[in-house]
């Protein structure tokens, strides 16, 4: 038990610990974050406890593009939601995994399904589909639909 | 990449079952994806309906009325009974004891017999729907959850006392794999393997859904993080996952199974990042082999706009 | 941006190689020999088939939820080891493969080796929908509807997941196949059959699909559809259900 990092600040609201790197977004634990900064509020919030990360997803909102990370405490129910937008012709955005490596997983599957690039990742490739396959399927421009 | 018998590194390679359930999830209506739903893990297949489900009513706003959520909670707890009954076989068919695999898969035979009566079929369903379930739970099929359950308790004490004096078992899991608590928080290790190394980490103690505050939920943990430990966990859970279905059916109240306005489809629109999240959600649940969860986004339409989930990476 | 289309790179049916197809290869070797082997095959060769068909040994390849059926088949209430069915970890030793789930792109080059790993004679079993034509993941783009694309099939079980007593009608099945086949005399591939769908084959079955526009999951039409215009939405009604347009659907 005592390996996991409590953290000296764990109870810390989210918004003094993200104060000067990330911006509230809509509801409570919500924050837009810039790509330059995502992991600087990372680690930021690790430090402070947020040992779990739950979930990066990307999404394509046509105009722009969106990554989202949800990160937990295990001391608090509510997760807290990190936004990052991207814009349309540059889908790239640095690798949390320095701060949880587990995170490799979780952009593998974003860079394979949407195309976002995950720079400094240990792992940039493909883990869905295979390594051959041309193409990012979850991107709105293409069109659902088998082609077999 | 092996050194004579002992496995040096290894490098996963997923995605042979990959079948593009995100995308599909954009081209359904929100109650057509609920076969689907089931399928995201078919050993558990209830937990995923209502984790899914869940999920679409917090994005409508829609409550289903509380006797569906007590029969909801005793299914979706049953099915992790039955889960970690395949687990135990499967545990026990991959240690070349195929004994324990048939009497675990007997025991589970006579669970789905009991999904089947209720929920319409033995492995996916599509019981749940969005506001509420769609056929009853009658007094009958409880009393037979009751009874199955009763036969449970009686004889799983004998197939978990013979998995645990064979030296077969004990020396094949004990000290074996143990992952550390750090280590497992920083690869998003969750479920059952987590709480086996000492992360007291499980969404139903950590924010709970259906009625597990009302019921005194109990987390089981373990500090040791190897093999026998993670056993030992679902062992217990099992215990645990009895004792709430019970306790659901005794809190199921009399009353309607659907809420007014279920299997509605428009959710409301989700606009830009500056304006009140409403047309988002995102849910987890503590699903029998791990944490799951499900974001939804919508743009108001009957499709979702986007549909993400994270299935246990443990 | 395309997506990589994976047909033109599948080998059509016929071009791979049937055994059963082929000639005897022990032709024209001599007269005493070829018409002893003759008559000691043509005595044995209805038990030969018999006991084939009474010793399927499958390979251990589940993919997805029907693997658990499958498992089931395995386990104590079908047994099916009593029908002689014993699932073997090797292709080498197995002569049945039950291909239980979606055959995926990424599994579609594993599923070919595997089949052409095992020896004659062989069967192949389509268990579940997903394997027969794609299941309900049949729009998906990492999906291949179905596995007879890949390989022959002798029998397919539609179900989503089939009940395990279906793989033991479908056994039942696979072993009066056979039993014909021996009886002819050659293995060759004859009418494959759909267990469970009485006295209908499998172009039969498709004929009849494709002459209903109604599909049971998805979509209608069967066409690609992305979300719905503006428009639809406008012409949606109260409930919420977007109105039919001028084809039927919505």
């Amino acid at each position: 038990m005592s390996e996991i990092p409590a953290g000296a600040a764990a109870a810390q609201d989210p918004a003094a610990i993200l104060a000067g790197i990330a911006t509230p977004g809509k509801g409570a634990r919500a924050f837009a974050v810039d790509r330059k900064r995502i992991v600087d509020a990372c680690a930021a919030l690790h430090r402070a406890g947020f040992a779990h990360l739950c979930l990066i997803t990307g999404i394509d909102w046509r105009d722009r593009w969106e990554v989202v990370y949800h990160l937990v405490r295990l001391e608090e129910p509510e997760p807290v939601v990190l936004r990052v937008a991207l814009p349309y012709g540059e889908a790239r955005i640095p690798s949390v995994a320095s701060v949880w490596p587990g995170a490799v997983w979780h952009e593998r599957e974003t860079y394979d399904l949407l195309g976002i690039v995950f720079e400094g990742s240990p792992d940039p490739r493909r883990i869905l589909l295979p390594q051959d396959y041309e193409g990012f399927p979850l991107r709105k421009e293409v069109l659902y639909g088998n082609r077999s | 990449m092996l050194d004579a018998e002992t496995v040096v590194s290894l490098d996963p390679d997923v995605g042979y079952i990959h079948r593009g359930i995100e995308k599909l999830a954009e081209n359904r209506m929100y109650f057509k994806f609920t076969p689907i739903a089931n399928k995201l893990d078919y050993i558990a297949a209830a937990a995923w309906e209502h984790l899914y489900i869940s999920c679409v009513e917090r994005l409508i706003g829609l409550e289903p009325p509380e006797r569906a959520v007590c029969a909801r909670m005793a299914m979706v707890e049953l099915q992790r009974v039955v889960s970690h009954l395949f687990w135990l076989g499967t545990l026990s068919m991959d240690l070349g004891q195929p004994t324990i695999f048939v009497w675990a898969m007997r025991e589970r035979e006579r669970l789905l017999d009991v999904f089947e009566d209720i929920m319409g079929g033995r492995m996916t369903y599509g019981w749940m729907i969005i506001g509420g379930l769609r056929d009853d739970l009658t007094p009958g099929q409880a009393a037979r959850i009751l009874a199955e359950l009763d036969r449970l308790e009686k004889v799983l004490p004998e197939y978990l006392a013979a998995t645990e004096r064979d030296g077969l078992f004990r020396e094949r899991l004990q000290g074996v794999g143990a992952i550390s608590a750090r280590d497992a928080l920083a690869y998003g290790l969750t479920g059952p393997a987590a709480r086996a190394s000492g992360v007291p980490y499980d969404v139903r103690a950590h924010a709970p859904y259906l009625r597990y505050t009302q019921l005194g939920f109990r987390m089981v943990t373990r500090a040791a993080g190897d093999c026998w430990a993670r056993y030992e966990v679902r062992r217990d859970e099992m215990r645990e996952s009895m004792r709430l279905v019970r306790a659901a059916l005794a809190l199921m109240p009399e009353g309607p199974i659907r809420a007014q306005g279920a299997m509605t489809l428009r959710p409301p629109v989700a606009l830009s990042m500056a304006t009140p999240k409403d047309g988002e959600a995102f849910v987890r649940n503590e699903c029998p082999r791990g944490e799951g969860a499900i974001m939804l986004v919508s743009d108001g339409s009957n499709y979702p706009s986007r549909s993400s989930r994270s299935c246990a990476r443990g | 941006m395309s997506l990589k289309v994976l047909p033109s790179e599948l080998p059509a049916l016929p071009e791979l190689r049937d055994a059963r197809d082929m000639d005897d290869p022990h032709a024209g070797k001599g007269f005493i020999m070829h018409s002893v082997r003759g008559f000691i095959q043509e005595m044995t060769q209805g038990l030969f088939a018999w006991s084939e068909g009474r010793s399927l040994w499958p390979l251990t390849f589940g993919i997805k939820c029907c693997a658990i059926e499958m498992m089931a088949f395995g386990a104590s209430r079908y047994d099916c080891d009593r029908m002689g069915v014993f699932f073997r970890a090797s292709p080498r030793q197995a002569d049945l493969l039950i291909v239980a789930g979606p055959a995926t792109i990424k599994l579609k080059d594993v599923i070919v080796r595997l089949y052409e790993q095992m020896p004659e004679p062989k069967h192949v079993i389509a268990f579940g929908e997903c394997a027969i034509c794609g299941g309900p993941f049949w729009d998906s783009y990492s999906v291949i509807n179905g596995v007879d694309k890949l390989i022959p099939v002798d029998i397919y079980v539609p179900g989503c997941p089939p009940r395990p007593e279906q793989l033991l009608l479908a056994i039942m099945k696979l072993q009066e196949l056979i039993d014909e086949r021996g009886k002819a005399g050659r293995r060759g591939r004859g009418k494959t059959q759909v267990v469970g769908m009485p006295e209908v084959t499998r172009e039969e079955l498709l004929a009849q699909v494709m002459a209903h526009p109604t599909f049971l999951m998805g979509h209608q039409s069967g066409e690609p559809r992305i979300a719905p215009t503006p428009d639809e939405l406008a012409r949606a009604t109260p409930t919420g259900q977007p109105a039919p347009d001028a084809e039927g659907r919505g």
